[in-house]
């Protein structure tokens, strides 16, 4: 016979029920029970112990053969699997644990025990003691209450149910989960997942991943609501549909990512970017850790407001982000951002964070931070790998909330490996190449790119072997601190590189470090004539960060800092604080070699959003450069006493833009002054003799620079501008954009005209226009006597090759004979002719 | 390395500690369980100390069994059936052993943390004690790996179980009575994770205390 063992928290309950049951079998079956603990002062609770007595009690008695254990809830769930725990195997063997209700179950079990039924049977029989309860109370349902949205029902037969196996290859990942979530929200109804024994809401994007679906699982969704019926058709179809995933493998990130499929049998193929070799850990650009400070506040409604706002905006940056990258990767690409909006617009998190808000009383940044947190430390949890990766996911979109909240710009990632490491990146921004450790950077691979990108650029600039375009299911499949290799000069990457290559590529790197030595001193040596003359070489740049690469390209100084890039960009003119920061740090990285900062040249045809313009019939003949600042003292005055300022600690000298008339340089001369003397007051150390140069570049200041050139330490030709006023030609208009060529012999003419006029007056003449870099203009350049040219980085090398062929006399003669040719044609078809033979290397 | 009296100081420890702060867990239990967690497990407790003093000089695996054994009966709630199975568990492994090696008392905490998994089947993220024991004894086990000294080992991991009990903070319950309350459940620290850190915290001052007492007395 079955015999029957009752636990409960509470004695009285268990003696009860003994009570209810013997009146119902009289005896007939053998009951025992292990009801509240032996503790006077706190009788309501359960002890195993007990429950192993009441076990062994019936299993002494010779009738019975089995005992079922019923239980109340709780530690009584404990208490009797820790009895199980304790008794001998030959016993266990013969108790069973029934997840039946208490009351109605040991009633129906000890009833079916009494006739003689199997354990089974009587197992059966309590587990279905609710049906007949159930099926009398049924028409007593529709009196009741109806319940309200906000509290789901735990009546099971209210669902409407629907079972899933899930088919995607790698579960249910953040897309698909995405799309379910999305989907699942757009209906008027409760909607939840079950998966092993895990129910959560599914419109918790976190939630519905860190349930951990993998393929083939089976995922239960529930939904209760008006729109419950459609919302389960809807959720079908999209798990037909394999949740919007491809069904083949083409997933371009994350199947391929999963599978590794490797080009060429243990090695990815992408572009040779720059030559080199490497190997060592592989490394991404991580986003700076904050240190925050915990805050208390006095107006916790405030703090969730600021956070709900900080979220929003979030919302905003990532969306403004998926539909650029959509546009240039597609859709499959620019979904992540997707997966990231719903990890952050997660109620889940939300509310946890506004919560933590209002019963710990501390700021936004704080509670999210907490929340997000244990978010990420949920994902990471996960078993599943690729999942568990995601965590970095959530911990971006969630770093940039917490940026926000504190105030701080959202700030590009930095490569900070604990070691000299191969960065591995999606794809890499210029400004990102230029701001990487150079000490750090053993290599570079990217997803995206080719050769002639400009971080392909400046990665050979910087001398960092680099793999470009090799897939971003690839960059994917590389894990963080993955030992790989790569060859710059063939384009590949090795995912897993045996010791061999390692050595074998280190041989390469070793003899090609040799090599690029070689060729790094050459563009760093001066470039001096054959007679000797030495010739300035300047780069061109746009900000600070421009200069690593002028620099690892022979740059003697710089000719022209364009600041209208420090204006761009932004919402208000950038403070004298901001500037002097600036100039300073280009100048530091100069290590004392000449700085000339133009100042601000912007008008109707470069206009900066903050600032307003009329309409200007025609902006190039309008209010710009040193016109407009001259007239806005309140946006000119900041930016000259930075330069000012800098210029008291290191070679800084100041150009002014669109001169034409010599009142205007009067007028700056007597700013100059006036700024020396407030400066002067506030004891801020600053260089009142700067010195002082112009842009060439209107046909005005050709013609009268004899004079000009008497109130200003050097010229510096714009030959960009200039040919446009000179040939009165607009270079955007394509009828007439074939005239906008330097080589024009007027063009030249005033080349000649304002450098004789410059050295008439023992001030040097310098270029910064585009024909600077044109290593087919160098000879004419040069012997027109310009004393320095200035140009984009890249064009430096090739330069400085040229000038050591040249000898001045005969870079005179070629001038002469250019200014006598009549047409543009003319000239270029001589230069041509006269053209040193190309270096041979 | 620690002996067996070491391990039943830091049981009457743990008693005194959680003694100290039944009013502070019980709180916690009553914000969201059944206002009796502080209350049970420093009865528990005392009766594990009295029972260990009047039983010296027993090998650790029946030290173990002993603190076990008395805390399934003495608590009468879920935390004295998980905290019990702990010490079983633990037990299992100390064996016949009177003193532990930093590896020893390593698989030892970990096979009673083991022990919690099996009885109370909670997951990480669940809000439970589960989420204090697994990140501190993750740190142990870095931290001896790093070959660190025990008592900075043990010190990091009580720091880490401090952090992993306030983390429960935001979490919501889906285990144990709290679980019935859902979403209200977030907001409030467990008071399970609680007692762990409180557990953990004696371990590191007793074993910090013992070493201490060594280096004094010349040997």
């Amino acid at each position: 016979m079955i015999g029957l063992v009752l636990v409960t928290h509470s004695a009285r309950l268990a003696e009860g029920i003994l009570e209810l049951v013997n009146q119902m079998v009289q005896g007939g079956t053998p009951l025992a029970a292990a009801g509240g603990t032996d503790l006077p002062e706190a009788p309501i609770g359960t002890d195993p112990i007990k429950v192993v007595a009441a076990i062994e009690q019936l299993l002494s008695q010779d009738e019975v053969s089995e005992v079922l254990v019923l239980m109340d809830l709780g530690s009584a769930l404990m208490s009797a699997e820790s009895a199980l725990d304790f008794l001998p195997d030959d016993q266990r063997q013969r108790v069973h644990l029934a997840s039946a209700p208490l009351v109605e179950g040991a009633l129906a079990a000890a009833v079916r025990a009494r006739i003689g039924g199997s354990l089974a049977q009587v197992l059966a029989e309590a587990n279905g003691a609710l049906a007949a309860k159930h099926e009398q109370l049924a028409s007593w349902q529709h009196s009741l209450p109806p319940l309200s949205a906000e509290t789901p029902t735990t009546d099971p037969t209210a669902y409407a149910e629907l079972t899933i196996i899930v088919p995607n290859r790698l579960g249910l990942h953040a897309r698909p989960a995405a799309r379910l979530v999305s989907l699942a929200a757009q209906y008027d109804a409760q909607v939840t997942l079950t998966h092993n024994g895990r129910t959560v809401p599914a419109t918790s994007l976190n939630q519905v991943v860190t349930l951990g679906v993998r393929q083939e699982d089976l995922l239960v969704v529930r939904a209760t609501g008006t729109d419950a019926p459609a919302a389960l058709a809807a959720l079908e179809d999209l798990a037909l549909d394999n949740f919007g995933d491809p069904i083949e493998v083409t997933e371009p990130l994350e199947i391929i990512a999963a599978a590794a499929v490797i080009a060429g049998g243990d090695s990815f193929a992408g572009v040779p970017a720059s030559a080199g070799t490497a190997s060592g850990p592989a490394y991404r650009l991580r986003l700076p850790a904050l240190d925050l400070e915990e805050q208390t506040t006095d107006d916790p409604a405030a703090e969730r407001q600021k956070l709900r706002a900080a979220v929003d905006a979030v919302i905003e940056q990532l969306r403004a982000l998926r539909s650029e990258l959509g546009q240039r990767a597609g859709a499959a690409e620019a979904g992540i951002f997707d997966a990231q909006i719903l990890m952050i617009h997660d109620n889940d998190l939300i509310q946890s964070a506004e919560e933590t808000i209002e019963l710990r009383r501390i700021d936004a940044a704080s509670a999210w931070n907490w929340a997000l947190r244990s978010m990420v430390a949920r994902y990471r949890a996960l078993e599943d790998d690729y999942l568990a990766r995601r965590a970095d996911d959530v911990a971006d979109a969630g770093q940039r909330v917490l940026r926000l909240l504190a105030g701080l710009p959202a700030e590009s990632p930095l490569f900070a490996p604990p070691e000299p490491a191969i960065l591995v990146a999606a794809e890499l921004k210029p400004s990102d190449v230029a701001r990487l450790p150079a000490d750090q950077v053993l290599g570079i691979v990217t997803a995206e790119g080719g050769a002639t990108g400009h971080s392909a650029i400046l990665a050979r600039s910087l001398g960092i072997p680099t793999v470009t375009g090799i897939g971003a299911a690839a960059v994917a499949s590389i894990r963080e601190g993955q030992t790989i290799a790569l060859d710059g000069d063939n384009g590949l990457v090795w995912p897993a590189p045996d010791p061999t290559l390692c050595d074998r590529l280190l041989a390469r790197r070793t003899a090609w470090l040799a090599q690029r030595q070689k060729a790094q001193q050459q563009a760093l040596a001066p470039a001096i004539t054959l007679d000797r003359q030495t010739i300035q070489v300047a780069a061109n740049i746009n900000l600070p960060g421009d200069l690593a690469m002028a620099l690892a390209n022979g740059a003697e100084g710089v000719g022209l800092f364009r600041t209208e890039f420090l204006y761009m960009d932004r919402e208000s003119p950038p403070s004298e604080e901001e500037q002097l920061a600036a100039y300073l740090e280009a100048a530091r990285r100069l290590q004392g070699r000449p700085l000339i900062v133009r100042t601000l040249d912007v008008g109707g045809d470069k206009p900066l959003p903050y600032l307003r313009y009329p309409h200007e019939q025609n902006p190039f003949l309008g209010h710009r450069g040193l016109r407009y600042c001259l007239d806005h003292p309140g946006l000119f005055r900041p930016q000259l006493r930075a330069i000012l300022r800098a210029a008291a600690q290191f070679p800084v000298r100041v150009m002014f833009p669109m001169v034409s008339t010599w009142d205007e340089l009067v007028l700056v001369d007597a700013l100059i002054d006036e700024i020396c003397a407030e400066l002067q007051t506030e004891q801020h150390p600053f260089d009142e003799d700067i010195q002082r140069g112009i842009m060439v570049e209107t046909p005005a200041a050709v013609l009268l620079a004899p004079q000009l050139a008497r109130l200003v330490d050097f010229f510096s030709i714009g030959t960009n501008d200039l040919t446009q006023y000179v040939m009165a030609a607009d270079r955007g208009n394509a009828a007439v954009g074939g005239l906008v060529n330097a080589y024009q012999p007027a063009v030249l003419h005033a080349i000649r005209q304002t450098t004789q006029a410059g050295h008439a007056q023992g001030i040097p003449v310098g270029i910064c226009g585009e024909l600077a870099g044109d290593p087919r203009a160098t000879a004419l350049l040069v012997g027109l006597g310009l004393d320095e040219l200035s140009m984009t980085a890249t064009a430096i090398p090739a330069v400085k090759a040229q000038i050591r062929q040249l000898h001045t006399a005969d870079a005179a003669r070629i001038a002469e004979t250019a200014l006598q040719f009549s047409t543009v044609e003319e000239i270029q078809v001589y230069l041509k002719q006269t053209a040193p033979a190309p270096e041979k290397e | 390395m620690i002996s067996a009296a070491t391990v039943a100081a830091w049981l009457h420890h743990a008693a005194t500690l959680l003694d100290e702060h039944k009013a502070c867990l019980t709180d916690l239990d009553a914000a969201i369980g059944d206002a009796d967690h502080g209350v049970n497990i420093a009865r528990g407790f005392n009766a594990v100390a009295q029972k260990i003093a009047a039983q010296p000089d027993q090998s650790l695996g029946l030290l173990f069994k002993t603190a076990g054994m008395t805390l399934m009966s003495a608590v009468g709630g879920a935390s004295g059936m998980l905290y019990g199975n702990f010490f079983l568990k633990a037990a299992a492994v100390a064996g016949d052993r009177n003193r532990l090696d930093d590896a020893d008392l390593l698989a030892v905490l970990e096979a009673g943390r083991d022990g919690i998994v099996q009885r109370g089947r909670a997951e990480l993220g669940d809000k439970t004690m589960i989420d204090a024991w697994t990140p501190a004894l993750a740190t142990l086990r870095e931290a001896l790996a790093a070959e660190q000294p025990l008592t900075t080992a043990l010190t990091r991991c009580a720091a880490t179980a401090q952090q992993a009990m306030a983390a429960t903070i935001p979490l919501q319950a889906r285990k144990g009575r709290a679980s019935y309350l859902g979403e209200r459940s977030v907001g409030h620290q467990d008071p399970g994770a609680t007692s762990t850190y409180l557990l953990l915290r004696s371990l590191s001052e007793t074993v910090t205390n013992a070493a201490l007492l060594t280096q004094e007395q010349p040997t």
